[in-house]
């Protein structure tokens, strides 16, 4: 186990006219479980294989434990990692996959025995321990991936590639469990790559979200979802996103169009100018009375659990969660209001200041 | 305008890859919902005539397609892969379609039908690149537009949202509703994510191990699921399924509900939001258990509850909460959510009265 | 019911055509040949099986066919091991890559009796540099000693063919995803570890073909003992298409060239399906997938 710093470490694919990892430092704590989350060509992935070895960064170093480990290649960092998608050594059965991490460190015989039934047993694939992993479903092939990544347990950390990407919706859910759990017993330092928010925020102590190359803000998932630092963390974390609204600041009073919608918080303090004004579906509420900003009911979509509900202001299109006993139905009016303390004013993408709503309760 | 599939059976070497489907899509959404290896992208071949069935037929507006060959269907493919061709620019490939067609088309006419889809799926601005220089997401829409411009009366996306980032996803299945909802033709739209297909909101179809499970709306198979399988295709995060030997010995109210509704053995299923901390009142069913993990989202907690006897059920709360592993803790299970299956054969024996 | 439309044959009608005019019809006249004695054209005799018994019986033609198969044998160990190995240290991007694969094909766009004559003269030790040398070290005289003799056709043959296994193994290794190489070297994986157990697995459907190419080629070798040694020195070099040749036009013997022929063909047919069939095994058992 180990903690993970990195200074100033940045990547770039073509000799420094681009950076696809623009230099950060940080330092995870060890024993933590870090995710990296953002869309495709955010730089997660470069920033995993600099960690793991795989990629020599352009400019920084990288610590485990205070030991600069920049220029030590994969197997000398010791590090596990597991894939996208399932890489398997074709010719051994299951049960040599999972010990030639161990074999090719000359562990003891029956510790490799053991060990591999205990990850077998956490994977549940022990009665495929005998075949070869070809003869089997991509999903179970992954698993035994997953296996090999987790049977040594002196790695100073272990790095996951977007691994539940051909596990089924289902198993995702209990396989997710199961990595938690074997988190919370060994506490190895897990970095856990993924473009899916739930997997990202679930499972990690600390997820850093990433966008163009750069970690735009980082926190648990509370802190993300609660109170977003950015507008990107806005719209990327929650399903559906923020709801954006363009408005004005003139003399702390706030205007979207020609209607004054709040103040600005008195504890920020902000310069007259464009804002963009950020809330979540989850803290809009819609009554069919009140004095919010009057909204058009455009349509209102079912989705087991809870409602989504579209609605058209002349102010702009917004998107409120609801419960299952909302009664609202498109074609009728009501009235948004927001929950003041989730909501967010964004100038240049960064968070400037919370709002006062007029008539917010 | 339909589509009738009728009796389709397909196996290959011992083993049944399509058993008797059978279903009806009219102009518009139809969703199949099933996990990996259900049969979904077998059925989409056989519709697309790419593959022979053994037995059945398909129908479309009323002339049984069996003898027709592929490429004299009215039918447009999307797949899971982005599939365009490398050396042509975007526009060009959504012409591609058009251009090798039987009824030719004039060039002004070409045009005007490409810019209509290329405005539809947003992506005029890219018709002059090349397919390489496009991001994964971009590489879908023109798959999407290229099977649009022929204008066919079917079309198939065999998973074509699987291989985008979460946000894609999300972005992208909100327009194809917006799409699709206007243009005449009939979409076979399969999905493994239960959220998809109530996002679509739509006729949806389960499918499991080559059958057609259950037929219908959404909403209605997400309520009243047939049977297990059902159930679980349709429900993210699963359905907690209890066996009720189990949950008698945890709980002395459900003891007493499992004797007034059914006087037997079943299996009782709950999704998880339907699980509360505090007793929402005297209707609620009391069950104890372990805390195995909590799981915060940002929005609400997941708690990975131990029943012992290798049994977890999984409820969500409200907003991020911290839980001790490992200590006690009792549940309540709301019991107008509860449903009860068939422990032979999983069939449904009584579900919710409202969708809950 | 299945309805299947029948057209497609018609396209393979050419391709039968043409295979029937290069292949079938000449077989057709070796299998005729082979059944008759033929004094001249119109002067012929059938002679049913007569030319297979003798054939078969035939001490020179018997150690012939050994002789070739050895050959055979031996080049296959030299050259699949060898090939890999340069295909393994060549470099796998860039102007390098390119340049090294230049270099490698070679030998394998040079006319085969240009081969042969090239080597004739490099190898004779009085105006040959290699020859001269080699001579001088080992007493090396390919003209008079047999075992030189084989072994300089079977250092030709390493020469000209490696290339071929080394570009099917090149491209085989370049189709390798790079997460194959990332994760060995994560388990720690040592070099033979990871060709042991990453790129030979990966290689196997190519070595296959190699294998196939390779056995049959030098199976049949010609030109170069033909240019080279003649097939000596004394029949040390006499290879069964040697003695075909030696048979059917030297003796012109057409009968029991044409027998010679079936038999040879027959031979690499039966060889090849066997080595295809071993090989393959593994594949067909693994189509099927366990649920």
């Amino acid at each position: 186990m180990a903690e993970i710093r990195l200074e100033n470490v940045g990547h770039s694919y073509d000799g420094g006219a681009t950076f696809a990892l623009n230099p950060i430092s940080l330092t995870w704590k060890d024993g933590n479980a870090v995710a990296l989350l953002g869309p495709s060509g955010c730089g997660k992935t470069t920033l995993l294989n600099i960690i793991s070895g795989l990629l020599t960064p352009s400019v920084g170093r990288v610590y485990f434990d205070g030991v600069d480990v920049t220029d030590l290649d994969t197997a000398k960092r010791n590090v596990a990692q597991v894939f996208q998608f399932p890489v398997l050594y074709d010719t051994m059965t299951v049960r040599e996959n999972l010990a030639f991490p161990l074999k090719n460190r000359g562990v003891a015989k029956d510790v490799i025995a053991t060990r591999v039934d205990e990850i077998a047993e956490l994977l549940n694939i022990t009665k495929y321990l005998d075949i070869r992993p070809l003869k089997l479903r991509s999903d179970l092939q992954q698993l035994v991936s997953l296996g090999r990544g987790l049977v040594r347990n002196d790695v100073p950390a272990i790095l996951f590639d977007e691994p539940l990407t051909v596990i089924d919706q289902n198993f995702k859910w209990t396989l997710r469990g199961r990595l938690k759990e074997m988190h919370n017993s060994t506490r190895h330092t897990l970095v856990y790559v993924t473009h899916d928010q739930t997997e990202a925020l679930t499972f990690a102590d600390e997820v850093l979200v990433l966008n163009q190359g750069s970690v735009v803000q980082s926190g648990t998932a509370s802190e993300l979802f609660l109170s977003p630092q950015d507008e990107f963390v806005g719209f990327f974390i929650g399903s559906p996103g923020m709801n954006f609204l363009d408005g004005k600041v003139f003399d702390g009073a706030i205007t979207v169009g020609s209607t004054q919608i709040g103040t600005v918080d008195g504890s920020s303090k902000l310069d007259n100018g464009n804002v963009r004004i950020g809330i979540r579906p989850e803290f809009l509420s819609l009554n069919t009375s009140g004095s919010g900003i009057s909204v058009k009911i455009n349509r209102v979509e079912h989705r087991g659990g809870y409602k989504m509900v579209h609605a058209d202001a002349k102010e702009g299109k917004f998107v409120a969660k609801l419960g299952t006993e909302s009664t609202l139905a498109a074609g009728q009016s009501a009235h948004l209001e927001f929950d003041a303390q989730r909501t967010f004013l964004f100038r240049n993408s960064k968070v400037c200041g919370t709002v006062n709503i007029k008539g917010a309760k | 305008m339909s589509l009738i599939a009728k009796n389709i059976s397909l196996t290959h070497n011992g083993e049944t890859f399509l058993d008797d489907v059978s279903f009806t899509a009219a102009p518009g959404i139809t969703v199949l919902v099933g996990p990996t290896l259900s049969g979904k992208t077998t059925l989409m071949r056989v519709l697309a005539g790419l593959i022979k069935p053994e037995s059945g037929s398909v129908t479309v507006n009323g002339v049984d397609v069996g003898a027709i060959s592929v490429k004299d269907r009215s039918v447009s493919f999307v797949y899971q892969q982005f599939i365009n061709y490398p050396s042509l620019s975007v526009f060009d490939n959504i012409a591609s379609p058009l251009r090798v067609q039987k009824e030719k088309l004039s060039k002004e006419a070409i045009a005007d039908r490409v810019n209509e889809v290329a405005k539809m799926l947003r992506i005029t601005e890219l018709l002059d690149r090349k397919p390489s220089a496009l991001s994964g997401g971009q590489q879908q829409r023109v798959a999407i537009a290229r099977s649009l411009a022929r204008r066919s009366d079917v079309v198939l996306l065999d998973e074509p949202l699987a291989n985008l980032d979460f946000k894609l996803r999300e972005q992208l299945r909100d327009e194809l509703q917006r799409i699709f909802a206007d243009a005449n033709m009939m979409v076979i739209y399969s999905t493994a994510e239960p959220l998809e297909a109530l996002d679509m909101a739509s006729h949806t179809i389960v499918m499991n191990e080559g059958r057609v499970e259950q037929d219908g709306e959404a909403l209605d198979l997400y309520a009243r699921p047939k049977n297990i399988p059902v159930a679980q295709a349709m429900s993210d995060p699963p359905l907690n399924l209890i066996s009720s030997t189990l949950a008698t010995a945890n709980s002395e109210s459900l003891g007493s509900v499992l004797r007034d509704k059914f006087g037997g053995a079943f299996t009782l299923g709950i999704r998880p939001h339907n699980i509360a901390l505090k007793s929402q009142g005297a209707q609620d069913i009391a069950l104890n258990g372990k805390v195995r993990i909590a799981e915060i989202t940002g929005s609400s907690t997941y708690v990975h509850l131990d029943l012992g006897d290798s049994e977890t059920i999984v409820l969500e709360v409200e907003g991020a909460q911290r839980f001790d592993i490992g200590s006690a803790m009792t549940v309540y299970l709301d019991r107008s959510a509860i449903y009860g299956f068939d422990p032979k054969g999983g069939l449904t024996l009584f579900a919710p009265a409202a969708v809950r | 019911m299945k309805t299947r439309n029948n057209k497609a044959w018609f396209l393979v009608l050419p391709v039968i055509l043409v295979v029937s005019f290069t292949a079938l019809i000449p077989l057709m006249t070796v299998a005729n040949y082979a059944l008759q004695d033929v004094f001249s054209p119109d002067n012929r005799l059938f002679v049913g099986m007569k030319w297979f018994y003798d054939i078969t019986n035939d001490p020179l033609i018997i150690d012939a066919f050994q002789r070739s198969f050895q050959f055979s044998i031996q080049a296959l160990l030299i050259q699949i091991p060898l090939g890999i190995a340069i295909a393994r240290i060549m470099p796998k991007s860039g102007w390098k890559a390119s340049a090294a694969l230049v270099a490698v094909s070679i030998p394998l766009i040079i006319p085969f009796n240009v081969i042969g004559s090239t080597w004739l003269i490099f190898s004779r030790k009085d105006i040959g540099l290699g020859g001269f040398l080699l001579n001088k070290l080992f007493d090396f005289d390919f003209t008079s000693d047999p075992k030189d003799g084989w072994g300089l056709i079977l250092a030709v043959d390493v020469w000209h063919w490696t290339p071929l296994v080394v570009l099917l193994v090149y491209a085989g290794l370049r189709s390798i995803p790079q997460a194959y190489y990332q994760a060995a070297a994560i388990d720690g994986a040592s070099s033979f570890a990871v060709f042991r157990y990453v790129e030979l697995p990966k290689l196997r459907r190519v070595l296959l073909i190699a294998l196939l190419l390779r056995f049959m080629d030098s199976f049949m070798i010609y030109t170069e003992p033909f240019v080279i040694t003649g097939g000596g020195p004394g029949d040390a070099t006499t290879f069964a298409s040697i003695l075909l040749t030696n048979i059917a036009v030297g003796q012109f013997d057409v009968g029991r060239a044409g027998a010679y022929s079936l038999i040879f063909f027959l031979l690499i047919q039966i060889m090849s399906f066997i080595f295809y069939t071993v090989l393959t095994l593994q594949d067909r058992e693994e189509e099927t997938k366990t649920k």
